[in-house]
């Protein structure tokens, strides 16, 4: 039986890769950064604080969110996020990428192994 | 304290962790987050309930392990100058060790003196390489800060063409113990000869006294400093292709270089003056070195040979456009 520690760090780097996809995709619509968390958490994809508000930089460092801060309720900045230019073409590239994956791995009976 | 001390505090504690130019704007952002999430639980953020800050931050988790997530992983050297790092580091070190032997035997042999205390000579010399050391991974990080991220661009812009591929050669392999040899040989031979010449003579027993005569001429003295930086040269060079696991044409062709020059030295034994202070002994001591010429003579030509056969095999292999093999 493999340990805690361990399964969990697999089952992170796991939804690490979707988190990118899913966070693109919500940002089509401006977020910030807890309403992507409460939005993904909804959806059943939990990904902890340490793992999504570092990532929302790393998007915008490579170009595919835009970011700015807004003062909410005349009291206090927030940063929002929106897909940029770049991003908006390149979601739909790496949708149809989850798409070819989730068919390869449909052939290679992962789906059955699961139920067994 | 109070409660949004706490929030100071964590924020401070990841911006610590941060590159300066990072470090204002993931703090605003950081603590925005905060603000968020508590908001997210009814707090009011005017007057904060201690225990609900603690538990959001203990959410958010270790500060510097959040500050690490911020930026891409850093290293002192990272992976694109490691290779180099290391290949410098191994041939500046041995060469350093090499020219500190020929030093210190050189010396030990001109000025006539025994090793008084080889541990602390030892220990300068391993003092001397971690300095060494430390001032080449001090140059390597600072070429490392200096390129960060360009060096890894552009290692990564050549296409790469599967036909450079070198071919394996059997006779690249090491041989452990021929290289071990080489350089055991060459200390004792350095050492013996420079530290201790009166090792070498002649032990005569007359008249119930034994009396110990120098073997070697002042000739053959005067060519040790030669001999011993040849030594120290192959030691150098056994001990490089010993930590690369493998001879490469550039090692190739440095053994090459060494053995030229030994037999420069040899064939200048052969035409100088004596070299044992017997002379019923000379013709045998001119007959081993003319041996020993001939050995690495035919040696030599076996290795110009050997290089030039796998070169031009390599260019026939490795010469031709992937069009022209299709």
């Amino acid at each position: 039986m493999m340990d805690a520690q361990a399964y969990d760090n697999l089952a992170s780097e796991l939804r690490r890769g979707l988190a990118v996809m899913a966070v693109l995709s919500l940002c089509r619509d401006l977020q910030y950064g807890y309403s992507l968390k409460q939005r993904l958490s909804e959806a059943g994809l939990e990904v902890s604080e340490g793992t999504l508000y570092p990532l929302l930089r790393r998007l915008e460092a490579q170009g595919l969110l835009e970011s700015r801060w807004e003062v909410v309720d005349d009291q206090r900045p927030r940063r929002y996020y929106l897909l940029s230019p770049l991003g908006t073409t390149t979601l739909p590239q790496l949708i149809d990428e989850w798409k070819s994956l989730v068919a390869a791995l449909a052939r290679l009976g992962i789906e059955k192994e699961q139920t067994r | 304290m109070n409660a949004q001390e706490w929030i100071d505090r964590y924020v401070d504690a990841v911006g610590e962790a941060l590159p300066v130019r990072e470090r204002g704007d993931v703090e605003a952002e950081i603590r925005s987050l905060i603000q968020d999430e508590l908001e997210a639980r009814g707090a009011d953020l005017e007057s904060l309930d201690e225990q609900m800050v603690l538990s959001v931050l203990e959410q958010f988790g270790r500060p510097e392990a959040l500050a690490a997530r911020y930026h891409a992983p850093r290293a002192l050297i990272g992976p694109a100058l490691y290779p180099t790092f290391r290949i410098v580091t191994t041939v500046v070190l041995l060469v350093l060790t090499g020219v500190w032997i020929f030093g210190m035997a050189v010396d030990i042999g001109l000025e006539r003196r025994t090793i008084g205390n080889p541990a602390g000579m030892l220990v300068d010399l391993i003092g001397g390489l971690f300095q060494i050391f430390g001032t080449l991974v001090f140059v390597f990080a600072l070429i490392e800060t200096l390129t960060r991220g360009k060096l890894a661009a552009e290692t990564r812009q050549p296409a790469w063409e599967p036909r450079s591929l070198p071919k394996i050669e059997q006779s690249a392999r090491v041989k452990v113990g021929e290289l071990v040899v080489g350089i055991g040989f060459s200390l004792v031979a350095i050492l013996v000869l420079n530290a201790y010449p009166q090792w070498i003579s002649a032990i005569m027993i007359k008249d119930g006294q034994v009396t110990s005569l120098p073997l070697l001429s002042e000739n053959f003295i005067s060519f040790v400093p030669w001999l011993t930086l040849l030594w120290s040269l192959t030691i150098a060079l056994n001990a490089y292709v010993l930590a690369q696991g493998r001879w490469r044409t550039l090692t190739r062709v440095l053994q090459m270089a060494l053995s030229v020059f030994g037999l420069a030295i040899l064939a200048w034994m052969l035409m100088s003056g004596p070299l044992l202070a017997w002379p019923a002994l000379e013709p045998v001591a001119k007959l081993v070195v003319a041996i020993v010429f001939a050995v690495t003579g035919i040696d030599l030509l076996v290795q110009v040979y050997r290089l030039a056969m796998q070169q031009i095999t390599g260019a026939n292999t490795t010469g031709g456009t992937p069009s022209q093999a299709a």
